[in-house]
């Protein structure tokens, strides 16, 4: 279900929907009259009715033109060379037959059939009855000067006349809308609007309990479980989470807008990890500090986007969801990218040990490079992927950018 | 969630639920048109009971395509559509036979109008191509009886001009219903990317707000307790088994929140946001969290019908209950709310958002015993 076109488009997308179905009678019309030429020519052989059939082509090619590009002018020229086809193609049967022994009354109203189908331009009730009622006064004075000129005649053609009667019941019934359901589009919108945003939020929301497991509880845990002195290499990771978790915008979300920044992200294995899983249907948003992977070694970067990879195959595959967000964080000692989704989650304690390969895409390549993997993940609600991986000794001593520099 | 097909009905219910005073026009003009031809034609019906089946099975279908059009059976399936025209065929060749010999001009049966009007009353509610294929068939049916009639020595004109005069209208009205169709199905979908788009870059406006508003929630948590222990801890040499002790109980606080957070559905939120404040109203019996495997265009469509109730004054917003239970790969849901507005006026309230929720969900019923109404719904667990 899309949430339906909003009240203000409602009116051009029926008037356009018309206009084609006009076009389309129209048409099938014009090639029925073009047969039936054809048919008549080969049954009476000894008249001559083949110029009726030129006389369509003109009509068929405004026509044509008229459906492609609805304007005032084409669909008055379609008006203009409809009327004169319809009075060359009429006189050419009358000058030659005698109307009441065939008493084709269709075939003869085709033509004007196809005239009251013009679907000229404009939005609105009142210019669809003005266009269809301009092709009949066109398509029968057209057939009626023929039939005087023949000698059968002022001629008027009833078909025609009630087929425009239906059009303008049909234009009148496609306009009407009940108040009560032109409430309903906007409604619908708000609400898809609000259910965007709630999945935003949401996502957001498993992004702060991430890191709040990530640092806090496991910070916690670690003390509780000390026995006299804290290690330095604790407190000092301590001492650095405090300050992202005081510090301004932890959860900012602005991508780069350095160009130096985003080639180092594009270069990168795992910008090309995120275009693959694009390509493969799912809408993957970047953000945090993409340019950071630059500062990986290319091992450890191609390590990283092969993980990343896995993880977004493993959303598209399982979460029921089609986005997913990649949230891409360094320190001074290593970088950690979250790949975060609203979808289904899962019990992370009753999965099989090797579910989501996560064990050997994501665990194993990780841990080779001296990185870790946390999955937090609660059913209904989405799941949260914490890779982090250290930069090697190299990069960590020409590499500036602190926890508390990171975009 | 089901599968949606490319029609109208499908993709904008509420606006096919407009579109039914057409339907029900046409399919009366099928019919009235019949009839009208049928009594013009007296004269040359030589077996009367042949005729009379014919426009009762017409009547058949023409009653078909107006009660399995409507909203309250939406969507309308393909074996619908074919059986629509099976009938019409049955009617045809029921109307031909009763005038086999006789018919001098087959051009006037009511055949290829009738045909026509029903197949283009049918447009909002199947794809295109489907409406193309089925419509040439019928069709090129029309024409081949068309072609074994004439064999009647009366007929004026040649064989091939009868096939062509029959198969015009038809033809004409089918390819009217397939450019319709197509015309507003592409709109719909080029609405859609439209809004795809925007979405896109509503997010991106409302991103950095909402990461704000959530991160102040968790430092507030947090200021409370944890960065005072840790600003403490950080400023001693030694941990006492005191300060590990608080480590634990911080941390089971932590946890607490977190959870009690993550238990709360969509639905709980959405609920606790309607009912008035402060009312303990609004109530959601949802012990599996089973809401939370509704889709997105299912959420939507919950918050819309409940956003349509909000703003209705004989809506009590306190009388919300819903309630939500598994059955088998299935989830059944039970929604009721109390009106004090007239049954009448409470099944207008409803009626679009039902006709969407009859597309997005599965076995929607709705029982009204006033001042209370209650819709059933189900949906798929994935």
């Amino acid at each position: 279900m899309s949430i339906g076109l909003p009240t203000h488009l409602i009116a051009s997308a029926s008037s356009r929907s018309f206009a084609r179905a006009a076009h389309a009678i129209a048409l099938t019309c014009l090639c029925i009259a073009l047969a039936t030429v054809v048919v008549f020519q080969t049954e009476y052989s000894g008249l001559i009715l083949w110029p009726a059939a030129l006389s369509l082509l003109p009509m068929l090619a405004v026509l044509f033109i008229n459906s492609r590009t609805t304007t005032l002018f084409f669909s008055v020229s379609y008006l203009l060379v409809g009327g004169a086809s319809t009075y060359w193609y009429t006189s050419t049967f009358f000058s030659q037959m005698d109307p009441v022994s065939h008493d084709d009354v269709l075939s003869m109203s085709l033509l004007q059939i196809a005239l009251v189908m013009v679907g000229g331009p404009g939005v609105g009730l009142l210019y669809g009855i003005t266009w269809a009622f301009a092709g009949l006064l066109v398509g029968e004075l057209s057939s009626a000067f023929a039939g005087v000129q023949t000698g059968h005649g002022f001629w008027l053609e009833p078909t025609t006349a009630v087929v425009f009667v239906i059009t303008v019941a049909v234009l009148i019934f496609t306009r009407m809308t009940h108040r009560w359901l032109q409430r309903t589009p906007p409604r619908l919108h708000r609400a898809a609007r609000d259910e965007h945003l709630a999945a935003l939020r949401y996502r957001v929301e498993l992004k702060a309990a991430a890191l709040i497991h990530d640092t806090i509880l496991s910070h916690l845990a670690a003390i509780a479980a000390s026995t006299s002195a804290l290690p330095a290499e604790l407190r000092s990771q301590i001492g650095r989470d405090l300050e992202i978790l005081v510090g301004e915008e932890w959860l900012s979300e602005h991508p780069t807008d350095d160009e130096g920044d985003r080639d180092s992200w594009r270069r990168s294995a795992m910008f090309d990890a995120v275009q693959e899983c694009r390509l493969l249907g799912l809408e993957i948003d970047v953000t945090g500090d993409p340019a950071c992977l630059g500062r990986l070694n290319r091992n450890d970067g191609r390590t990283l986007g092969l993980a990343v990879k896995q993880c977004l195959v493993n959303v598209l595959k399982h979460s029921g969801t089609s986005h997913a967000e990649v949230a891409v964080f360094a320190s001074r000692e290593d970088v950690s990218v979250m790949v975060v989704d609203t979808g289904r989650g899962f019990d992370t304690d009753g999965v099989a040990p090797d579910r989501f390969g996560l064990r050997g895409s994501v665990d194993r390549r990780i841990d080779e490079v001296g990185g870790s993997v946390k999955v937090f993940s609660t059913v209904g609600r989405g799941t949260s992927i914490v890779i982090r991986v250290p930069f090697s000794q190299l990069q960590k001593v020409s590499g500036g950018n602190a926890v508390g520099e990171q975009s | 969630m089901k599968d949606h097909e490319r029609t109208r009905q499908q993709l904008d219910p509420s606006a096919s639920l407009g579109a039914w005073p057409l339907t029900i026009l046409l399919a009366g003009g099928a019919l009235g048109y019949a009839l009208t031809r049928t009594a013009l034609s007296t004269a040359e019906i030589t077996l009367p009971v042949l005729s009379v089946l014919s426009l009762l099975v017409l009547a058949a279908a023409c009653v078909l395509v107006v009660v399995a059009t409507s909203a309250r059976r939406a969507p309308f399936r393909r074996r619908t559509h074919v059986l629509v025209h099976c009938l019409v065929w049955v009617a045809v060749v029921s109307s031909a036979a009763g005038s086999w010999s006789t018919d001098t001009f087959i051009r006037d049966d009511w055949w290829p109008v009738s045909f026509g009007l029903l197949v283009l009353a049918l447009s909002p509610y199947r794809p295109a191509k489907e409406l193309a294929a089925w419509g040439t068939v019928s069709a090129l049916f029309l024409g081949f009886l068309a072609l074994l009639q004439s064999a009647n020595p009366a007929a004026p004109t040649p064989p091939a001009a009868d096939v062509l005069v029959v198969m015009a209208p038809m033809l004409a009205l089918c390819y009217a219903s397939v450019a319709y169709a197509d015309t507003i199905v592409g709109s719909l979908e080029q609405w859609r990317r439209q809004t795809r788009r925007a979405g896109a870059t509503m997010v991106d406006q409302f991103r950095e707000g909402i990461a704000r508003s959530v991160q102040q929630d968790r430092v507030t948590i947090l200021g409370r307790d944890v960065l005072p222990y840790f600003s403490d801890i950080l400023a001693k040499d030694t941990v006492t088994d005191v300060d590990r002790r608080r480590a634990r109980e911080i941390a089971d606080s932590i946890r607490r929140v977190m959870v009690t957070e993550a238990d709360r559905t969509w639905l709980e939120a959405l609920i606790d946001g309607e009912a008035s404040p402060g009312s303990g109203a609004g109530w959601v019996s949802d012990d599996s969290r089973l809401a939370s495997r509704m889709t997105r265009e299912q959420r939507t469509v919950i918050r819309a019908l409940l956003g349509a109730l909000s703003e209705d004054s004989g809506f009590d917003r306190d009388s919300i209950r819903f309630r939500i239970d598994a059955d088998g790969e299935r989830a059944r849901v039970r929604f009721t709310a109390d009106f004090a507005a007239t049954r009448r006026s409470a099944r207008l309230l409803v009626a679009p958002y039902l006709a969407i929720m009859r597309v997005s969900f599965e076995q929607v019923r709705v029982e009204s015993l006033q001042p209370t109404t209650e819709i059933g719904f189900s949906y798929e667990l994935h």
